[in-house]
């Protein structure tokens, strides 16, 4: 299952002993519809952040895991989880060898077994089956259990630690005896796809109807505790406003990532406590060039472009100040990996002028032009879903005019948008959201900036950067690959294909009858195992 | 009558071929095919979605994608959805109840025009009249959006009288739930049936997207939200079975109004 946080009892909030408060449901006003499976090894189309949050309730662990291990929103580490403790690792770095905890309970009572893990992995790693992380699972070459208590796992080749302990972590168990002899994809054939009559999480299904809400009771048999919450219920497809009318009139106590515009009014009602934490993986906003245009295919024209923008008032404008700075392709809360030392790029016109006198560009009758005498025109591309996108483009064209540039907005709905970008690279400037997810450079960023990598959508090509990358994914010194890291942020800055604006706030807003939310350093409240320790007051 | 409803039908099946051939080709062009937001996702590389591209039948030309899809339609299969790994009809089965509730209560309520319409006559220049045709001007003005969004705030989230979704258990509940949405969707029937115009009621009511707009907004789970959905997705399956089925509702119901004509109204002769 992708990523596997779940936790263990010693970290837990709350002890498996403990009494139970009395307590009212947790009912979420959710702004998206509900995940169309429950499948704990969902394909791609399935995959999505409604599963995420379905899957945290009901395979355990906050990102869908339910793993040997945990990793930790407080330390930035793994920890054990369904293990007894972390892996025995061979000297070549390879092998790594779990014994399993021996009080582990599926829903209905029954032991988790390594049979489990195992049946979850063979069925996982068929290519037929097509699980979302298949390319991952790949990277392993063994998977077996020699006893009812270890599990062994080799990979193909030695990786980085956290990578590696990634990698080990993907495989959560999966009710063998419920499983064996049911179609694995077909959600016609087999009932466990919807209704999964045997889960692993802290709670489990009682009502699920996709088009409107689910409804989640507690699991008795839980590893780590039994959550105090009787009931989590989601309202599916709520909009904005009716979500946080509901939030005001108790109807609803929980709406996960507050609009913006909403804010002011959330933080002056004292019936509602906000909460607001910016994460170590928190999603962070870009102004991406296409270097294959002429115009910004000069590196000094993109940093004549970088110095016509203020970060500050760009937050104010398009998040209400709800961000903050972000410098290089690291979060600068991934304190794991950023490289505070990079030029910032910080608001100046005069330079931003003189860069583009120096690329060869002039300013004639309040326009720019080059030495062609051609009139410089730029296309901004953003996705017509996110409002704060559409407010930075009004944002650019204004800021640009200043250097004599006429600036054309566009927005498309989402998948015209990324068709156009990603696909196609069809565009000047794309506005461009990116984060969440892991820590490690290289399982986000490295896509973007390596020659033809994934989600390079600028074209970007650097030897040197490529080469950098490429060796800091097989360097096992953690210390040596903080410093190549740092030498790419480094050297991505001074090329600049995307100029990064900030990383956002998580701001999520609760009946202040929610007791026990604490942000952990994740972009999501339940890390951590978290809502075992939340309650609401009646 | 008998070569009437035969070239009718043929006539019927000509267009409806053409329709859809329209229909398959615009969405086929519309960018950003389902995969295009896999893309956004760091986790999926190009073989995995060059796999999706495969598994969906994607990676075939258009025309063979389009003789598959007839082939398998005739025979009343529309593919599997993309996102709910179902077969498209039953997604679509499952959504067609709610939506047939709502359209018939906000029928019903829309007919209460006919009463108000009369009343205001019968009390022509008096607070009766006034008042019939303040509140039609209101429903005239308001969007619908406007109007569910509005009703929803206070009467769901701030009162609490009437709940979001699909109601189940006693006729009681059921129509605490429906009747928000039922009214707000009946309303736009109720002014035209008010001012005497039912060719508009009907035109009003069955415009698609009133109702899709209502589906969404009261996250009513019928046929306008799923379409919605599969729209945005680019559910190809899903979106060309739901065109299907209301194309083919849409002409059936021409062809039985023509010949209803005929049967009713003696002055009518089948050429």
């Amino acid at each position: 299952m992708p990523s596997a946080p779940a936790a263990t009892a010693q970290s837990a909030p709350l002890a498996s002993t403990s009494t139970p408060a009395a307590s009212g449901a947790l009912v979420e006003a959710a702004l998206g519809n509900l995940s169309k499976t429950l499948h704990p090894y969902p394909d791609s189309a399935s995959y999505s952040q409604p599963w995420i949050d379905a899957a945290a309730l009901i395979w355990g662990g906050a990102d869908g895991g339910g793993g040997l291990l945990a990793f930790d929103w407080d330390t930035l580490d793994y920890r054990p989880a369904m293990a007894t403790g972390l892996p025995k690792v061979s000297a070549d770095g390879k092998t790594f060898t779990f014994t399993l905890r021996g009080n582990l309970k599926w829903s209905d009572g029954s032991a988790v077994t390594v049979d489990d893990f195992q049946f979850a992995y063979d069925q996982a790693s068929r290519e037929d089956n097509r699980y979302v992380q298949l390319d991952l699972l790949q990277d392993i070459a063994m998977f077996r259990t020699p006893d009812p208590h270890t599990i062994e796992i080799v990979l193909k080749a030695a990786k980085p630690r956290d990578v590696a302990l990634g990698l080990v972590n993907i495989v959560g168990p999966i009710p063998k005896s419920r499983w064996t002899g049911h179609a694995w994809t077909d959600a016609t054939a087999n009932p466990e796809i919807l209704s999964p009559s045997v889960v692993l999480g802290p709670f489990k299904v009682q009502e699920f109807r996709l088009a409107e809400h689910a409804y989640f009771v507690p699991v008795e048999t839980y590893f780590v505790g039994k959550p105090q919450i009787p009931r989590v219920e989601i309202l599916a497809n709520q909009q904005p406003t009716v979500a946080f009318e509901s939030l005001k009139s108790g109807r609803a106590n929980w709406v996960h990532s507050l609009p913006p515009a909403q804010y002011k009014e959330a933080k002056a009602n004292p019936d509602i406590a906000v909460t607001e934490w910016t994460a170590a993986n928190a999603g962070y906003r870009a102004v991406e060039f296409n270097l294959t245009r002429p115009f910004l295919g000069d590196k000094r024209v993109r940093q004549a472009l970088a110095y016509a923008l203020n970060r500050a008032d760009l937050m104010d404008v398009a998040e209400q100040g709800l961000a903050v700075p972000q410098y290089s392709f690291v979060q600068p809360t991934n304190t794991h990996w950023v490289n505070g030392a990079v030029d910032r790029y910080e608001l100046d016109l005069a330079r931003a002028q003189q860069l583009l006198v120096d690329a060869g560009y002039q300013v004639r009758n309040g326009q720019l032009v080059g030495k062609d005498g051609q009139t410089v025109k730029l296309q901004v591309l953003y996705p017509s879903s996110s409002a704060p996108r559409g407010k930075i483009a009004a944002y650019l064209q204004q800021q640009y005019k200043q250097l004599g540039i006429v600036v054309e907005v566009k927005s498309l709905d989402f998948n015209a948008y990324t068709e156009q970008v990603q696909n196609r690279h069809d565009f000047d400037i794309s506005l461009a959201a990116y984060g969440g997810g892991s820590l490690d450079p290289d399982l986000g960023p490295r896509a973007q900036l390596i020659t033809n990598g994934q989600q390079n959508v600028t074209g970007y090509s650097n030897a040197r950067v490529d080469e950098l990358f490429k060796q800091a994914a097989n360097e096992l010194d953690d210390a040596k690959r903080k410093q190549m890291y740092d030498q790419l942020q480094l050297l991505v800055n001074a090329d600049l294909p995307s100029h990064y604006l900030y990383a956002l706030k998580a701001v999520d807003a609760f009946s202040a009858r929610v007791q026990g939310v604490t942000p952990r350093r994740g972009d999501r409240l339940d890390y951590n195992n978290a809502l075992l320790g939340w309650s609401v007051s009646q | 009558m008998t070569r009437f409803i035969v070239r009718r039908l043929a006539q019927s099946a000509v267009l409806l071929v053409s329709i859809l051939a329209g229909v398959f080709v615009l969405i086929h062009l519309t960018p950003g095919g389902p995969e295009a937001a896999l893309l956004a996702n760091p986790r999926i590389g190009a073989d995995e979605v060059a796999r999706l591209r495969q598994r969906f039948g994607l990676d075939q030309p258009l025309a063979v994608q389009y003789v598959q899809w007839v082939a398998n339609a005739v025979r009343l299969d529309f593919g599997r959805s993309y996102f709910y790994s179902r077969p498209s009809t039953e997604v679509i089965l499952e959504h067609l109840w709610p939506t047939l509730q709502l359209g018939v209560l906000s029928y019903l309520i829309a007919l209460i025009g006919v009463p108000l319409g009369v009343l205001a006559a019968l009390n022509r220049g008096r607070t009766a009249d006034t008042l019939v045709r303040m509140l039609s001007t209101f429903g005239a003005a308001v969007p619908t959006w406007w109007l569910g969004l509005t009703c929803i705030v206070v009467l769901n989230s701030l009162i609490g009288w009437f709940p979001n979704g699909q109601g189940q258990g006693n006729p009681g509940e059921w129509l605490k739930y429906i009747i928000l949405p039922a009214a707000v969707l009946g309303m736009s029937g109720l002014v035209s049936f008010t001012r005497f115009a039912r060719a508009s009621v009907l035109d009003t009511l069955g415009q698609d997207y009133v109702r899709t707009i209502t589906e969404y907004v009261f996250a009513w789970p019928g046929v306008g939200l799923l379409f919605y959905e599969a729209a945005t997705s680019r559910d190809y399956p899903v979106l060309l079975a739901v065109l299907t089925m209301t194309t083919f509702a849409t002409m059936l119901g021409a062809l039985l109004a023509d010949v209803g004509y005929g049967l009713v109204d003696p002055r009518v002769r089948y050429a």
